[in-house]
């Protein structure tokens, strides 16, 4: 049976051979099969072509037209505009949980499409206020040549002194593995870290705090905070593993927290508080502050206002800006793309582990990020 | 209503504390009617004398859990390096009729002594870096070992027993002041230890960040691997210690001597309040734990009850323990 499905489908996998021996694609193309294995109505895929090659997409493209001459109905979920203008009779765009709208592909164009996922309240609610003169051009921080296999291609960028570079990209595009990299948690097959022309590429997250780079972590509480235990403790941890110190000097360390309680708002009864009874805004500040206190002069934030409220993102976002009047590096990784268009300076754009673009000045848009995100202007890419 | 979780929670340690406190005195009270002979000071210290041994082993294992591991093999972990003291001392010491030669008197205890302690730090090392490395359940590494070690106990004593003879009785039976037990002062000066550790050293608070998230004690820059690592070493140097004293008091050594101590010292730990998911508790909890199951062998002697009911209640009072502290943790 399987055997007539596959060779129906156009599959060419020899139907004894164990799921787990086959290639990626391979994988892929079976999970489609399965879909088929009972009669289908309706079927619905839902970013099918994402990791899929060439080949394995023009056997999943020529699946679905063959079934749905035969009458069956198709939903196709894609970041992929090109493959939506390909293949779909009707698109519905979806922004922020509500329907914007829905037109015959034929009627629309790419460009009217992205507008509507952009939305036409173009209001930032944060406005920034300083922007360090940058046209120094004084390049301290250099990214070189990061690279790892089927994640990570060749991604090579310059950070100036006080600026913040925005990372961009669809969920997948390799932003936090390069960070992480960077950072020294994950391997990587080649990648340099150079400041000030010299060498610090970290080894592990020890190295990188003596370093003095920070990292705040996508998932705080996956691994950004000690949950069971106190504020106070969750702030001195990553300078406590930097000094080599035998003795904890408690006074200390709570005159530290309290300190950075009043310096970022942090709203907890006292810094004894367990962080798990903290908001998620008040969490993340906990999180902020362990890299303030660590001194670090490049931070590296990945999505630092996710799960945090309007009231607790303002005030993050002045606490970012304030660090870059002090003359630090930042990074910041954020899904929120009207957040790095108000926030950064430059915004690098990443697409399949590839930096594509780095936008700055009036290229910075919305429309230009979720362009480059998706692929949408392949021709036009600007030389970095 | 944050104030008060606050509260709620800060004091959640210390009330857990309270009510084994209460659990000590309730018990002893029982006791004392069923049998007065239980509040005789001479069955007080004797308690402690029996719980010393197992406040020292429990003390590690406390640390360990604190960090989130679990390591079941140090009850014959005690038993392997009772026997290689014993084995030592009458191997270099001979039987007591013979005439020893006068160095041997000299470093027949001081050898012994350094080759436990190295032992211990070598079978914690061991343990810990296949923990560590491989990556897989504390708990299910450590049952290996638990057999691995037992089965070393016997190879190495042919399972014969090693006596020594009346030689060494200081450490285990000898008391200060003809009333102080010796073998007190080393459970209570490693408790001591343990709450030194634990909250003023900066390892303790390695031990609690580890054992909260290890994956952001990792980001944070903390050598997570060694310091669990480490942790096994304090377990195995601990466990030297408590060979000799508990060898020293038995008076000889078979290769099962201490295999009783891995239960219980694990009961001891998780009844006195140490998460058994790591990242809570502290010496305080270690001592009143250790304390609870030692009253409670004590005690079901004094009151007559079948011996062998021990472990039963033993395994109860652990299963009950465990159940309770789970419920209150899903409830919030």
């Amino acid at each position: 049976m399987t055997q007539t499905l596959m060779a129906e489908l156009g599959i060419a996998i020899a139907p004894e051979r164990k799921v787990s021996d086959l290639s990626f694609v391979e994988k892929k193309l079976v999970s489609i099969a399965k879909a088929f294995a009972r009669p289908v109505k309706l079927l619905i895929l839902d970013e099918p072509t994402a990791s899929l090659d060439k080949c394995g997409k023009d056997i999943l493209f020529r699946i679905i037209g063959h079934h749905k001459a035969k009458g069956m109905s198709v939903i196709y979920i894609s970041h992929n505009l090109k493959e939506v203008f390909e293949i779909c009779d009707r698109v519905t765009i979806l922004k922020d949980g509500k329907k914007v709208a829905t037109h015959q592909v034929r009627d629309v164009t790419m460009d009217d499409v992205i507008r509507e996922m952009i939305g036409s309240s173009q209001v930032t609610l944060y406005k920034r206020e300083f922007h360090q003169a940058l046209r120094r051009d004084e390049e301290i921080l250099e990214i070189l040549n990061y690279s790892k296999r089927g994640v990570i291609r060749d991604v090579s960028f310059k950070v100036k002194k006080g600026e913040i570079f925005g990372l961009a990209g669809l969920v997948g595009s390799g932003r936090t593995e390069l960070v992480r990299m960077i950072f020294g948690l994950d391997p990587k097959d080649s990648g340099r870290l150079v400041y000030r022309g010299s060498d610090i590429t970290p080894y592990n997250p020890y190295d990188a705090i003596h370093k003095s780079i920070g990292y705040l972590t996508e998932d705080r509480k996956f691994d950004g905070l000690l949950l069971s235990r106190p504020v106070t403790e969750n702030i001195s941890l990553a300078s406590l593993a930097r000094d080599r110190k035998f003795f904890l000097n408690l006074q200390e360390e709570i005159r530290f927290a309290v300190n950075l309680k009043q310096k970022l708002n942090i709203k907890t009864p006292s810094v004894s508080q367990l962080a798990m009874n903290l908001s998620g805004g008040n969490q993340q500040k906990v999180v902020l502050a362990k890299w303030l206190l660590t001194a670090a002069e490049i931070l590296i934030f990945d999505e630092p206002t996710v799960g945090v409220d309007v009231g607790a993102k303002a005030e993050i976002y002045r606490m970012i800006e304030d660090l870059t009047r002090q003359g630090k590096i930042i990074i910041l990784i954020s899904s929120d793309n009207p957040e790095l268009v108000a926030l950064c300076d430059r915004v690098g754009v990443m697409r399949n582990g590839k930096l594509v673009v780095i936008l700055e000045g009036n290229e910075l848009t919305e429309e230009n990020i979720l362009r480059y995100s998706m692929g949408v202007c392949e021709g036009m890419e600007v030389q970095r | 209503m944050d104030e008060l979780t606050l509260s709620l929670r800060q004091k959640a340690l210390r009330e857990q504390a309270y009510v084994l406190l209460i659990l000590i005195l309730v018990i002893s009270v029982i006791t004392t009617i069923v049998n007065p002979r239980f509040v005789h000071p001479q069955n007080i210290i004797n308690i402690f004398q029996q719980i010393a041994v197992l406040g020292i082993v429990a003390s590690g294992v406390g640390m360990l859990l604190v960090s989130g591991h679990v390591d079941i093999s140090v009850g014959t972990q005690v038993s392997l390096l009772g026997v290689i003291f014993a084995m030592l001392i009458q191997r270099i010491l001979g039987l007591p009729e013979g005439n020893v030669a006068l160095w041997r008197q000299t470093f027949a205890y001081p050898i012994a002594f350094a080759c436990t302690l190295v032992v211990g730090f070598l079978v914690g090392l061991a343990t810990g870096i296949t923990v560590v490395k491989s990556r897989a359940s504390s708990f299910i590494i450590s049952l290996g070992f638990m057999s691995a070690y037992h089965g070393l106990a016997l190879l190495v004593t042919g399972g014969a027993s090693y006596m020594l003879f009346g030689r060494f009785e200081t450490l285990g039976r000898g008391r200060v002041f003809h009333y102080l037990p010796i073998s007190i002062l080393f459970f209570l000066g490693v408790v001591v230890l343990s709450h030194v550790i634990l909250k003023y050293f900066r390892y303790g608070r390695f031990l609690y960040a580890i054992g909260s998230n290890r994956r952001a004690a990792h980001v944070s820059g903390i050598n997570t691997d060694r310091v669990v690592i480490q942790a096994y070493i304090v377990v195995g140097i601990l466990n030297a210690l408590a060979a000799i004293i508990l060898i020293s008091r038995v008076g000889s050594a078979l290769a099962t001597t201490g295999d009783t101590y891995a239960l219980d010292a694990l009961a001891s730990v998780i009844v006195g309040g140490v998460s058994l998911s790591g990242g809570k508790g502290g010496a305080l909890n270690i001592f009143l734990g250790v304390v609870l199951i030692g009253l409670i062998g004590n005690a079901l002697i004094i009151m007559n009850v079948n011996p062998y009911a021990r472990d039963l209640v033993i395994g109860l009072i652990i299963i009950a323990a465990v159940t309770l502290s789970q419920l209150s943790e899903t409830r919030r």
